[in-house]
C-alpha cells in the first residue's frame, strides 16, 4: 500500500483528498504546511508521492518543493501541485521549481486518483 | 446535466442569491461558536435552509444533499438544545466552503456560456465526504445523549426520513408523468429536444434517488431506491447514447423502464415489494444486465478519468516546453520530471508508441535544441488535439477558464436597507426641488436681472433630480420577463394534463418592475394562467367546431402607460358569459335581483373577485389549487393597483393588472378644499374643469353637472372631510366658475368640487401608520417645501 503525503492548510481540502485517496486504498499522511510536510517526510521514509498546495502559512509549497528537490534522499519523490486556475504564472513556477505536474482546484476525485496512478507506479493500492 | 437557456437564467439568479447567503455565513458561524445562543443556531439553520431551497430550485443535488445533512443536525440542536462542539463548527465551515467551491465552479462554467444549451458537470464533487461526516456527527451525538431523548431524536430522524421519502415519491411521480407525456410525443416524431427532456426527467429521478440514499438509512428503503437509481441511470444512459449517435430509439424499452419505475413508486407508497425478476428480465432482453451495465459504466468513467489526467499532464509538458522556448531559461531537467508520469500515462491509455516522442522532447530540451523542441512539442500537441476531439470528455482548457472567471461579477450586491435609504434620499431631493422652485420664483420676481440665469439653473437642477430619481428607482427594478419565463412550463404541463393545446406568447418582457412587486405578482399570475387554460381555452374539438385554431393562444403581456405598469393575461378562449354571471350572483345572494339588473357589465365582472364567488365558479379538478381570484385582487390592491377584466363571449378574456410604477414619488395636483390643501394624484384625474355655476343642477338633494352633453354626479370634496353640509349657494367662486376634478372610478365617472386648483408637482409619498388612517380616502401624506404636511387623496374610493 503506497503512502501519499497530503499538504494543505485547509482542513477541508486535506480531508477531501485523503478521503478520495483512502477510498482508492492508498495510505495517507497529512501535513498542514511545508515545514510540517518536511517533518512528516523524515518520519515516514516510505512516502511515495506528495500532493501539495502552494499558498500556505509558515512554509509555502514552493519553498518546500525547493528543499525537497535539493535534498538527495527526497529529490526522487514525485510532487503533484494542486493550484487554482487564476494563477497561470504560479503553475509554470511550480513546474520550474520541481513539481511533476499540477492539478486545478477543485480536483475531481477520479482525476486525482488517475493522476496519482501515473506517478506512483509500484504499490498501487488496488 | 444539460441546461436550457431558461435554466441558465435561473442558475444566474441562484448564484447571486447564494453568494449573498454564503458571505454572511462565516460570521454567523463564528458567532455561533462563541455564543451558542438559540438565535445564532437559528440564524445558521436559516442560511443552510435557504441554500438548500435555492439549490433545489436549480436542481443542484450536491448542494442540496450537503446542506440537508447539516440542516438536520442544526434542527436537532435547535429543538433539543444539544451542545455545540468545535467539530460541528468545522463541519459547518467546511460545508460552506464546499458550497462556495461548487458555486464558483458553476460561475466559471456560466461565464463561458454563449447561448444555447449548457453542459454542467456536477458529478464527483466529493459531497459524500461531508454527508458522511454529518451523519457520523449526528450519530455520535445520539449515542452521547443516552437519556430518553435518544428515542425522541430517532423519532425525529425517522420523521425526517419519511418527509424526504414522500418528497422523493412526489417528484418521482411527477417526473414519470412528464416522461410519459414526452414519450407520447416521441411516438409521433423522434426529436432531439424531446429526448433531452426525457433524459432530464430520468436524470432528476436518478438525482433524487441518490439524495434520498444519502440521507436515509432505513434498510427497507435502500434496496428499492437503489434499484430506482439504477433503472433511471440506465434509461438516461440509453437516451443519451441515442442522442449522441443520432440513432432511432427503441421506445418500447423506455416505456417498460418507466413502467418498472412506476411499480417501484407504488410499492414504496404502499410499503409492498416489487418482483425484481421483472427488471432483470427487462434489461436481459436488451442484452444488458443491469449489473453489468453498471460495471461497464464504472469502467467507462475510470477510463475517462485516466484520459483526462493524461491530457492534463501532457498539456503541461507542452506548456513547459513552450515556456522554455520563450524564456530560454529554466532547468531542462524539469522536462524529464514531467515526462515520467506522462510516459506512465501513455501506457495506461494504450499508446506506448508515443513514449519515443516524449523521450525525444526531453532530449531536445536537454541539448538546448529549441527548434527541435518546438517541432516535437507541436507534434505532440497535434496528436493530443486529435485525441482530444476523439475523446468523449475533453479536459477543460485551462486558459479559457481563467480569463472568463472574472466576467461573472457583472452584478454587485447591495444591502437592501442601503438601497432603500438611497431611494428615500432621492425622494427628499425631489421635495427640496419643489421648495427651490418656490424660491426661484421669488428671486426672479425680486431680481429680474438674474431671471435667465436662474431659469437655466433651475431647469438643469430639475432635469438632474429627475434623472437621478429614475436611476435610483431603476436600481430596484427587475425585468418582468424573468417572471414570465416561469410560466412556460406551467402552461405546457397544464395544457397537457387537460388535453388542450395552448401556446404561450409573451410581450414586453423587458418592462421593469420593483422586485417586491414582481414577487407579489407571482401568485396572481399563476392563478390567472391556470384559470385561462382551465376555463378559458376550449378543448381542441370545441375550438374546431367554432372555427377557431385548434391551438389556444395565451398571452402574458406587460407594458407601461402613464404612471402605471400593466400586466395582462389574455386568452382567446370562450370568454365569460356576463348574463350567466348576473344570474349566479343573484342565486348566490351576493346581489339583489334588481341591483344585478342595474349593474353594468364591468361591475358584474368585478364580482368574480369576491371571495365566495370564484371558488363556486370553478368546478374542475383543478379547483382548490393555488389562490382564488380574490387573492389576485387583494395582492394587486395592496400595492395600490387595480384589476380589471375584459371579455367577449366566444372570443376570449383579458385580465389586466394595473400596478403603480413608483410607489415613492407621484405626480399630483395640489388643491384647496375648505381651508386645507390636499394632493390628488394626477393619474386618478380624468379632467380638470371649471364649469359655469348654472351648468350644475340639483335633483333630490344630489348635484349633477352637464359636461359636454353628459350628466355626471357631483360631490363636494369639503363634505367628505368636514361633515358639514355644504350648499352651493354659500360658496363663492371667482367668475362663478366652479373648479371640478373629473375622476374615473372603477366603473363610473364623477366630479368632485374643490375650492381652488393650486399647482401641479412631484410629491414624495410618505406612508401613514394604520392607526392614524382615518379614512380610505387618504392614501398617504407628503411634506411640502415649506415643511407643512399635506394629505394625498384617493378619490377613486369615493364611489363606494
Amino acid at each position: 500500500m503506497a503512502r501519499i503525503l497530503i499538504v494543505d492548510d485547509s482542513k477541508m481540502t486535506r480531508d477531501f483528498h485523503a478521503y478520495v485517496l483512502r477510498a482508492s486504498r492508498y495510505e495517507v499522511v497529512e501535513a498542514v504546511d511545508g515545514a510540517d510536510a518536511l517533518e512528516k517526510l523524515y518520519r515516514y521514509p516510505d512516502i511515495k508521492c506528495i500532493v501539495t498546495d502552494i499558498n500556505m502559512p509558515n512554509m509555502d509549497g514552493l519553498t518546500m518543493l525547493r528543499k525537497i528537490r535539493s535534498t538527495p534522499e527526497l529529490a526522487h519523490i514525485p510532487v503533484v501541485v494542486v493550484t487554482t486556475i487564476d494563477r497561470p504564472e504560479e503553475q509554470m513556477e511550480a513546474l520550474k521549481t520541481g513539481a511533476n505536474f499540477y492539478l486545478i482546484k477543485p480536483v475531481k476525485p477520479s482525476i486525482l486518483v488517475a493522476s496519482i496512478r501515473m506517478v506512483v507506479r509500484d504499490g498501487d493500492g488496488q | 446535466m444539460r441546461l436550457k437557456e431558461e435554466d441558465v437564467e435561473i442558475l444566474k439568479g441562484v448564484l447571486e442569491e447564494s453568494s449573498e447567503l454564503l458571505s454572511g455565513l462565516e460570521d454567523k458561524l463564528i458567532t455561533l461558536e462563541q455564543s451558542g445562543s438559540r438565535e445564532s443556531v437559528n440564524g445558521v439553520f436559516r442560511v443552510f435552509h435557504s441554500l438548500k431551497g435555492i439549490a433545489g430550485f436549480a436542481n443542484l443535488s450536491p448542494i442540496v444533499s450537503v446542506t440537508h445533512s447539516v440542516e438536520s443536525i442544526l434542527k436537532r440542536i435547535r429543538d433539543e438544545g444539544a451542545l455545540i462542539k468545535p467539530e460541528l463548527i468545522d463541519l459547518l465551515l467546511d460545508t460552506a466552503d464546499f458550497c462556495k467551491i461548487v458555486f464558483d465552479r458553476i460561475a466559471a462554467v456560466l461565464s463561458t456560456y454563449r447561448g444555447g444549451e449548457l453542459e454542467l458537470d456536477l458529478e464527483d464533487l466529493g459531497e459524500e465526504e461531508i454527508i458522511n461526516r454529518a451523519k457520523s456527527y449526528f450519530e455520535e451525538e445520539q449515542k452521547e445523549s443516552k437519556q430518553p431523548e435518544v428515542t425522541q431524536s430517532s423519532a425525529l430522524t425517522e420523521e425526517f426520513g419519511k418527509e424526504a421519502l414522500s418528497d422523493f415519491l412526489d417528484e418521482l411521480e411527477e417526473n414519470l408523468h412528464a416522461a410519459e407525456i414526452t414519450m407520447v410525443d416521441l411516438e409521433k416524431s423522434q426529436n432531439a429536444d424531446l429526448f433531452r427532456d426525457l433524459m432530464r426527467y430520468m436524470h432528476s429521478i436518478k438525482g433524487g434517488a441518490r439524495l434520498l440514499l444519502s440521507i436515509c438509512n432505513d434498510s427497507a428503503l435502500v434496496g428499492p431506491v437503489k434499484d430506482i437509481e439504477r433503472v433511471s441511470h440506465i434509461l438516461e444512459d440509453q437516451i443519451q447514447r441515442a442522442i449522441k449517435e443520432n440513432t432511432q430509439m427503441d421506445l418500447q424499452t423506455i416505456f417498460e423502464g418507466i413502467d418498472v419505475l412506476k411499480k417501484y413508486a407504488d410499492a414504496l407508497r404502499t410499503g409492498s415489494t416489487v418482483d425484481k425478476k421483472q427488471i432483470e428480465a427487462l434489461f436481459a432482453t436488451k442484452g444488458i444486465s443491469s449489473e453489468s451495465a453498471e460495471q461497464v459504466e464504472k469502467e467507462n468513467a475510470e477510463d475517462l478519468a485516466t484520459k483526462e489526467a493524461f491530457f492534463n499532464i501532457a498539456t503541461q509538458l507542452v506548456q513547459y516546453a513552450e515556456f522554455l522556448i520563450e524564456t530560454r531559461t529554466g532547468d531542462k531537467s524539469e522536462l524529464g520530471r514531467i515526462a515520467e508520469p506522462l510516459k506512465a500515462g501513455l501506457l495506461m491509455i494504450g499508446h506506448p508508441e508515443k513514449i519515443e516522442l516524449v523521450d525525444k522532447i526531453v532530449e531536445a530540451g536537454e541539448s538546448d535544441d529549441f527548434q527541435r523542441l518546438k517541432a516535437l512539442a507541436d507534434e505532440l500537441l497535434n496528436w493530443l488535439s486529435g485525441k482530444k476531439v476523439a475523446a468523449e470528455q475533453p479536459s477543460q482548457p485551462i486558459s479559457s477558464q481563467s480569463t472568463s472567471e472574472k466576467a461573472v461579477a457583472q452584478t454587485v450586491r447591495v444591502n437592501k436597507t442601503k438601497l432603500d435609504l438611497m431611494v428615500n434620499l432621492v425622494g427628499e431631493l425631489i421635495t427640496l426641488k419643489n421648495s427651490l422652485r418656490y424660491l426661484f420664483a421669488v428671486i426672479t420676481w425680486k431680481l429680474p436681472e438674474f431671471q435667465s440665469d436662474l431659469k437655466a439653473l433651475s431647469m438643469r437642477f430639475e432635469r438632474l433630480a429627475y434623472d437621478f430619481q429614475t436611476a435610483a428607482l431603476s436600481l430596484k427594478m427587475t425585468p418582468v420577463g424573468e417572471l414570465f419565463r416561469r410560466y412556460k412550463r406551467t402552461v405546457r404541463d397544464l395544457a397537457r394534463s387537460l388535453n388542450k393545446k395552448v401556446s404561450l406568447f409573451t410581450e414586453g418582457e423587458d418592462v421593469e418592475l420593483d422586485r417586491s412587486i414582481l414577487e407579489l405578482l407571482s401568485d396572481p399570475l399563476t392563478h390567472l394562467v391556470r384559470n385561462a387554460i382551465d376555463h378559458g381555452i376550449e378543448p381542441p374539438e370545441e375550438r374546431k367546431r367554432f372555427g377557431k385554431n385548434e391551438e389556444g393562444k395565451l398571452v402574458l403581456r406587460a407594458f407601461y402607460k402613464g404612471n402605471f405598469a400593466f400586466v395582462e393575461v389574455e386568452d382567446d378562449g370562450r370568454g365569460i358569459d356576463v348574463s350567466k354571471l348576473r344570474i349566479k350572483a343573484v342565486d348566490k345572494g351576493i346581489v339583489e335581483q334588481e341591483e344585478a339588473l342595474r349593474m353594468s357589465d364591468e361591475e358584474v365582472l368585478q364580482l368574480i373577485f369576491l371571495p365566495g364567488f370564484s371558488t363556486a365558479e370553478r368546478v374542475t379538478d383543478l379547483s382548490g389549487r393555488g389562490v382564488g381570484m380574490d387573492v389576485v385582487k387583494t395582492n394587486i390592491e395592496s400595492v395600490g393597483g387595480k384589476v380589471t377584466v375584459r371579455t367577449e363571449l366566444g372570443k376570449g378574456t383579458t385580465v389586466s393588472m394595473m400596478i403603480p410604477l413608483s410607489l415613492m414619488v407621484i405626480k399630483g395636483l395640489l388643491v384647496k378644499i375648505g381651508e386645507e390643501r390636499y394632493i390628488v394624484p394626477t393619474d386618478t384625474i380624468k379632467e380638470i374643469l371649471k364649469i359655469p355655476l348654472n351648468h350644475l343642477h340639483s335633483y333630490r338633494g344630489s348635484l349633477f353637472a352637464n359636461i359636454r352633453g353628459k350628466t355626471i354626479p357631483i360631490v363636494f370634496a369639503e363634505e367628505l372631510f368636514t361633515l358639514n353640509r355644504v350648499e352651493l349657494r354659500q360658496k363663492r367662486f371667482p367668475f362663478d366658475l366652479v373648479p371640478i376634478l373629473v375622476v374615473q372610478g372603477a366603473s363610473s365617472v364623477f366630479g368632485v368640487i374643490v375650492d381652488a386648483f393650486l399647482e401641479e408637482g412631484d410629491y414624495l409619498v410618505k406612508g401613514i401608520p394604520e392607526q392614524a388612517r382615518v379614512s380610505n380616502l387618504v392614501s398617504g401624506a407628503t411634506v411640502m417645501g415649506d415643511g407643512s404636511v399635506v394629505l394625498i387623496l384617493n378619490l377613486e374610493h369615493l364611489i363606494s
